[in-house]
């Protein structure tokens, strides 16, 4: 006779350890609840555990059976604790309190460029897909640049159309005035000058008129000029540039209008017209109730303006896009006013993204 | 201008449907712009045209030229204007003219007997449609003419005037009485017209008082002249006074234009007053309006439009619109009518847009455009304006724009010379007139205007700035915070995520803006270029904001360093570890400095890190309390306990022999 336990009595013991903890386990209402179950049945002083150490001693030829009762009962509790933890997860939320959706979003930045510029960059963009240069000439400029390059005729009423601010004396030379430039065309004279036909260019820029103000008209507004000269630039090649730039700032088809326009230094000369996208074409303030708004003027360089620059007009041809951007802002996002755009108010300008 | 669409129907029958709308819609394609189009109260249109779509356009300055247009855009013809007969010719109604102003000079006589005849009803309607108020027969006549034929006429008191009347320079110093301008000081720059006695008018811009018609005039001496453009622009400028006669003849009127006006006259004349005594008329033509006459390859046209327009279309656009065109092998030569000889018509390119425009823009395709195989312009080469403002918006500030000219007050406050700014010479407002020598002075303003609706705010701006020596792109940033230390340090974050090898230095010359207590100079790879500051309570005083910092930050564009060339620092292989410690310094050992001497201790020592620093209560004056995290990163096994309590008492031992800091007590 040894003093082997008796197997009957240690596969009782795992029976009732067994069941304890899956009555246990059923019980539990927390994950610290199923900890606490998870050690009393499989911890180093559980209750399965302290049988499984009885199985070595049992009689050798009992072990393995009542080894394999002991394994599938560990593994039993093992996943009935598995399931419960799934259970217990699925049923208690992450939050005490469930949030209010209501509540506003922390906002993820409060910068950002100004609309204006955010177009300009844009069209920089696209004309660059085009492979067009960017320039920038000087805001200071002086009626040689502005005027006299640009085929404007001495004592030409059209000197007037744009009010220029020019600069007091003393530091305006007696044979060229200095002014803000009312125009960005005065650029395209700087820049063909030093550069070697054919040429795709754009110069985009702010420009001052010393005019009153109201909601179409500013002190200080931007312009994106973008001019082409080469062999053989017709209108239908103008009217390419026209659109690329459309497609560029709205993404969408505008109902635009290309009408005949006069300025002294394209020939011939054009303006582009968009519906006005405030009203949606029906007449409001800002298109003086006709439902279109003058967005871009432009036309093919005036001979003239070619051989001020050092081109032959029989030889080199060209086509100017000139935007006006702030119209243009107007129109992409419904402002109403153009005087919004210098206010730095930043109740609008915070308004804007940067998608 | 207006545009009356009944006075229109006297010369050109429009297609059935065809109303106002649509007129106006087919003008602004192909002529001038539509700007308004109003019903009146009688049943007529007025299309408001602008005027700027109009300045080189003499011929469209009356209905008859507009009327042309249309007969050409609708294809239906156009009526001949009416004559009236001419009297017999004197030679006592005109003197000498000066040349220089005047290339024809017409003038009739005429008197009316008996009372004064009445405006015919339907010529007041007309010129009662685009504004125009009646004043008696004779001037009602003349105001008719020019809205017809864009020819100005002038008709002064036979009974009071002294022919022959000439055309000269005015006499200095004479002060003049015109009839509906206050008294105009006319100097010898002003060409006058002068009777035998006086000055009657000044030429192509009003005429005198005292020889104006009434209702008792019966006697009238009708002028119709063409003056040449720049004197009577000049005129107009030094007097002041744009008319509608000044209006047209700085536009470049033809000739050949005066004797359809004459004739318009006397028809109208005759027709209202049938009793009228025809006296006698003179026609003096210095100088006729030659047609331009131009040479145009067919291909020149092709090329230039991008499309070819059939040889057929392009006589019949061109005939109607009054060109004589003689077709050659491969080309036209092109005669203008004078009406658009006086500087309109001059090039091919001329006659390329009457096609193009007739035709009409809008139904011109769009051809794309190839693009040509050279070096792509880099994105990499992004131009720095861009860089830097991209960076600042992606710091949190948000971009504002302001004007390029500032407030003296500001100016003068943040310490900026007057005498060194340019400046306008006739200003948006009295304290406006300097352009801006830096971005500062509006960005605070613009911060002062936004703080009266809310807490705080972040601004930048990219422009230029202007200086006698020429102008210089700057970029400007501001921030407050009613902690000015935090401002400050906000400030600096947002300057170091500009890259460009941006860092302070303490020594070197501030803006007069800048408070002595937090101020900076920017170097770009140690070069400076800037300046960051809180500003003095003066400038803050002045908008207002004496309740808040206002951190600014200023720099030199020009002056940015290229961007270094990046390279990636790869992550550590073995976890790094590390410890925090809170030391107490002197008030005059720098950051810097404490973070250099932790950093020395041990060449394990990856990085130094300021948590925080405190003063007042337990501190003792004259010190502060320093936090810092120093991280290990090991290169050979992973950091234990040991070694790193190591470390962090030669960091300690460190720190008390190079800024005599001592740990904390705890």
């Amino acid at each position: 006779m040894t003093d082997h336990p008796m197997p009957d009595a240690v596969l009782a013991e795992l029976a009732a350890a067994l069941d304890a903890a899956l009555t246990e386990l059923g019980a539990a209402s927390s994950l610290d609840e199923l900890d606490t179950v998870r050690r009393r049945a499989l911890g180093r002083s559980g209750a399965i555990l302290a049988v499984r150490r009885r199985v070595g001693t049992l009689d050798p030829s009992e072990r393995r059976a009542v080894g394999a009762e002991v394994e599938a009962a560990v593994e039993a509790v093992t996943r009935a604790l598995a399931a419960k933890e799934e259970a217990l997860l699925d049923s208690q939320p992450s939050l005490e309190y469930p949030v209010d959706i209501t509540l506003p979003g922390t906002p993820a930045r409060t910068g950002g460029l100004h609309p204006t510029t955010r177009m300009r960059y844009d069209l920089d963009d696209a004309f660059a897909a085009l492979n067009f240069e960017l320039y920038s000439g000087p805001e200071i400029s002086s009626e040689r640049y502005e005027f006299d390059h640009l085929n404007f005729p001495t004592d030409h009423p059209a000197r007037e159309s744009m009010d220029t601010y020019w600069l007091a004396s003393p530091v305006t030379s007696a044979d060229d005035r200095r002014c803000l430039r009312p125009h960005l065309t005065g650029a395209s004279v700087r820049y063909l000058i030093t550069h070697e036909p054919p040429l795709r260019v754009v110069y985009p820029g702010r420009v001052y008129r010393n005019e009153s103000t109201d909601a179409r008209h500013e002190r200080a507004f931007w312009q994106y000029e973008a001019l082409i000269v080469d062999r053989d630039i017709s209108l239908t090649t103008g009217k390419f540039l026209v659109d690329t730039i459309l497609d560029t700032v709205f993404g969408r088809p505008v109902p635009t209008r290309m009408r005949t326009g006069y300025f002294p230094f394209v020939e011939p000369g054009f303006e582009i017209d968009m519906q006005c996208q405030v009203c949606g074409g029906d007449g409001c303030r800002t298109c003086h109730g006709v439902g279109w708004l003058e967005v871009m003027p432009g036309g093919r360089p005036h001979p003239n303006v070619l051989r001020t620059a050092g081109l032959d007009p029989d030889e080199w041809t060209g086509f100017y896009v000139n935007i006006g951007l702030d119209r243009l802002v107007m129109m992409r996002y419904g402002i109403a006013d153009v005087r919004a755009l210098h206010s730095a108010d930043l109740r609008l300008l915070d308004q804007f993204d940067e998608g | 201008m207006r545009i009356s669409m009944r006075w229109l129907s006297d010369y050109v029958a429009l297609p059935p449907g065809v109303g106002p709308a649509e007129v106006a819609r087919e003008l602004t394609l192909r002529t001038v712009e539509v700007e308004q189009v109003t019903p009146t109260a009688d049943g007529d249109t007025v299309l408001e045209v602008d005027n700027k779509s109009l300045t080189n356009r003499p011929d469209l300055w009356g209905h008859y030229g507009m009327a042309r247009e249309l007969s050409v855009i609708y294809r239906v013809p156009l009526a001949d204007l009416p004559r009236g007969p001419r009297p017999s010719s004197t030679t006592d109604l005109i003197g000498d003219l000066d040349p220089a102003v005047c290339s024809r000079f017409c003038a009739v006589a005429y008197a009316v007997d008996g009372p004064a005849p009445e405006t015919p009803l339907w010529i007041r309607e007309r010129l009662a449609a685009i504004g125009e108020a009646s004043r008696g027969l004779h001037v009602d006549l003349s105001n008719y003419v020019m809205f017809a034929v864009g020819q100005p006429t002038h008709v002064y008191d036979a009974d009071r005037t002294a022919p022959p009347l000439s055309v000269s320079p005015s006499e200095t110093g004479r002060t003049l009485r015109l009839v509906s301008a206050g008294p105009v000081d006319a100097d010898g720059e002003v060409p006058v017209v002068r009777d035998r006695e006086r000055v009657v008018g000044v030429a192509g811009i009003m005429g005198v008082a005292e020889v104006a018609v009434d209702d008792g005039t019966r006697a009238v001496i009708l002028e119709a002249a063409t003056f040449a453009t720049v004197p009577v622009r000049r005129s107009a400028l030094k007097l002041g006074l744009r008319t509608e006669s000044s209006a047209r003849y700085e536009k470049g009127l033809d000739t050949q234009r005066v004797g359809q006006a004459v004739d318009l006259y006397l028809h109208l004349l005759v027709a209202a007053a049938p009793g009228v005594r025809l006296l006698g008329m003179q026609d003096e033509v210095l100088r006729e309006t030659e047609p331009a006459r131009i040479a145009v390859a067919d291909r020149f046209l092709h090329r230039g439009i991008g499309s070819p327009v059939p040889a057929g279309d392009v006589d019949r656009i061109l005939t109607a619109l009054g060109f004589a065109v003689d077709r050659g092998d491969d080309g036209i030569t092109v005669t203008a009518p004078t009406w658009r000889s006086t500087g309109d018509i001059a090039l091919p390119h001329d006659i390329l847009e009457e096609v193009a425009r007739i035709i009409g823009y809008d139904d011109l395709p769009a051809a794309p455009l190839t693009v040509p195989l050279k070096p792509v312009r880099s994105l990499n080469r992004r131009p720095v304006e861009r860089v830097v403002a991209e960076r600042l918006a992606a710091a949190g500030l948000r971009e504002v724009l302001t004007y390029p000219w500032t407030s003296d007050g500001l100016l003068a406050a943040c310490g900026f010379e007057r005498g060194d700014t340019l400046r306008l010479a006739d200003p948006p407002a009295p304290d406006r007139e300097c352009l801006r020598p830096s971005l500062i002075p509006n960005l605070v303003e613009a911060a002062a205007a936004n703080l009266r609706h809310r807490d705080r705010v972040g601004v930048f701006e990219v422009g230029a700035v202007f200086s006698a020596a020429g102008e210089s792109p700057r970029a400007s940033a501001l921030v407050t915070d009613v902690d000015g230390r935090k401002a400050f340090l906000r400030l600096k974050g947002v300057l170091e995520s500009v890259g460009r090898g941006l860092a302070l230095a303490a020594d070197g010359e501030y803006p007069g803006w800048a408070d002595r207590s937090a101020r900076a100079v920017v170097t770009s790879a140690g070069t400076p270029i800037g300046s960051l500051g809180l500003l003095t309570r003066r400038v803050r005083r002045l908008v207002g904001l004496d309740a808040v910092q206002v951190a600014c930050l200023e720099l030199d564009l020009a002056g940015l360093a290229a961007p270094a060339a990046f390279t990636v620092d790869p992550p550590p292989e073995l976890p790094e570890a590390g410890f925090d410690l809170s030391v107490v310094v002197a008030d005059a050992v720098t950051w810097a400095d404490v973070a250099a001497a932790a950093r020395a201790a041990d060449p394990l020592i990856h990085r130094v890190a300021f948590l925080d620093e405190f003063r007042g209560s337990w501190v003792p004056a004259g010190q502060r309390c320093v936090s810092l995290r120093v991280t290990l990163r090991p290169t050979e096994a992973t950091l234990g306990a040991g070694p790193l309590a190591a470390t962090r008492a030669e960091v300690l031992r460190a720190l008390a022999d190079a800024v005599g800091a001592h740990l904390r007590a705890s």
